[in-house]
């Protein structure tokens, strides 16, 4: 039986089943994963990003397991499902962030706001400056203004205006991640 | 894929829960096969935050979007930082083409001018708490008037109010609300919430953020026929998207009678 180091072999198992080419193997797993997070996040089981790697933890073991399984990603789907649902069952511990949504009095209330002011702008501080810039310059309008600004920032960056949201999709996907850590840190503290 | 037209409608039903049962599953397995199909269905997310965040959408939209969409805390903190990266980019917009500081209350003017063409009326003028009448007339008067040379300044300085006056979000213009800006002097805001069908006594009223963070809630300050004014302290309001929600009771039993949406911007 060979040794697996790490999950190396589990893991190159499921690469091997999502594509036999290695890179388009791994663009895939790239897609799977992100497409279950928002999977996750539409489902409301949290936090999103565990699951999702619970799901694939359980989709790598079941693959080295099984022979052989032909659709893995009805499988990986079949997962996600149960997944989902077992921490949709899971008590919702009432956490602190939670919390600060519920104030019960101004000084709270004061004290819960400010701190998600304060991630957001520290997290949006350590992005480079190029990425912040391209974000605000991104949202610096409202309705139909913001359609021929995007396109513009598109044609001056030179890429389409689907990568251009792609590109800032992502960045405020880090954002988003930046703040929501920021956040639980804060808490503990 | 299985699903046999996916558009917009599909991805956009989807995010507001309205596919069947069956539907869904069809719909995520292809998203989890498909780079294509799950970046329009992104696409569609941030279109549909957006909407919700400019206030463009229709009311059925508006409600599954509070109900489904904000019921996962991914969602809430989505529409949360959007929403923050909104008010961040205004701010950069403005201090970049910000001129010398006369030509700001230039600016509030234009600014009060193109808020009188819309349904929502929205105004920041020097309010006095106990003054008894609001015009519905934006004035572009924020600040007490400068101290003359030699003047000593008063201790018993009245209070500067921001004044709002919005119309139930069913009834509001295509334009979109226009935002109540704020500026760092203001002590007090004033609410006046434009009621259009007195189905029920209003007796309270609640402010929260578009993500779900409670803000405010409390009885109104004054009451009229058509009219119901909140007063609250201007720091409770930083720059954001709030919705505002009146709540009458009517034989003893309470309901939301109207809701608005209210953006205070930064100066």
């Amino acid at each position: 039986v060979p040794v697996d180091h790490g999950g190396a072999l589990t893991f190159a198992r499921l690469l091997a089943a999502l594509h036999p080419d290695p890179e388009q193997a791994a663009l895939a797993y790239e897609h799977l994963r992100r497409a279950l997070i928002r999977f996750f996040e539409w489902r409301a089981a949290q936090p999103a990003d565990e699951c999702a790697d619970v799901t694939l933890e359980r989709l790598e073991q079941k693959l080295s397991e099984a022979d052989r399984i032909g659709d893995v990603q009805a499988y990986a789907y079949g997962i996600a499902r149960l997944v989902s649902l077992e921490r949709l069952r899971r008590p919702v511990p009432f956490t602190l962030d939670t919390a600060r949504h519920i104030p019960t009095d101004l000084r709270e209330r004061e004290a819960g706001s400010s701190e998600l002011e304060g991630c957001f702008h520290r997290c949006l501080e350590q992005l480079a400056e190029e990425a912040r810039t391209l974000l605000m310059q991104y949202y610096e309008h409202d309705g139909r203004a913001r359609i021929e600004a995007r396109r513009r920032l598109a044609a001056m960056l030179g890429i389409s205006d689907n990568a251009l949201r792609i590109r800032v999709q992502r960045l405020r996907d880090r954002l988003e991640a930046c703040v929501s850590d920021c956040v639980r840190g804060g808490t503990r503290r | 894929m299985t699903t046999p037209t996916v558009g917009t409608s599909w991805n956009r039903r989807y995010l507001l829960g309205q596919l069947g049962d069956e539907e869904t599953e069809r719909f995520e397995q292809d998203y989890l096969r498909s780079p294509e199909m799950l970046a329009d269905l992104t696409a569609e997310e941030d279109l549909l935050v957006e909407q919700y965040l400019e206030g463009e959408l229709v009311e059925d939209e508006r409600e599954r979007f509070e109900r489904v969409y904000l019921s996962s805390p991914a969602g809430q903190r989505r529409v949360d930082v959007v929403s923050r990266l909104r008010v961040a980019a205004a701010q950069r917009q403005r201090a970049s083409v910000a001129g010398p500081r006369p030509s700001r209350a230039a600016g509030r003017s234009v600014t009060f001018a193109i808020a009188a063409s819309v349904a929502a009326t929205v105004g920041a003028f020097t309010w006095w708490a106990n003054r008894p009448h609001i015009s519905d007339e934006p004035v572009s008067v924020v600040t007490t008037p400068p101290l003359e040379a030699g003047q000593i300044p008063s201790p018993l300085a009245v209070p500067v109010y921001a004044a709002v006056t919005l119309s139930p979000i069913a009834t509001r213009s295509e334009a979109g609300p226009a935002p109540l800006t704020m500026s760092a002097n203001v002590d007090m805001v004033r609410i006046e919430l434009r009621v259009t069908a007195r189905l029920a006594e209003p007796v309270r009223a609640s402010i929260a953020t578009v993500t779900g963070g409670a803000v405010w809630e409390g009885s109104p300050a004054a009451a009229q026929p058509d009219a119901v004014y909140l007063e609250l302290p201007a720091d409770m309001l930083p720059p954001d998207d709030y919705l505002v929600t009146l709540i009458g009771r009517d034989a003893g039993v309470e309901h939301e009678l109207h809701r608005y949406f209210l953006r205070v911007r930064g100066q």
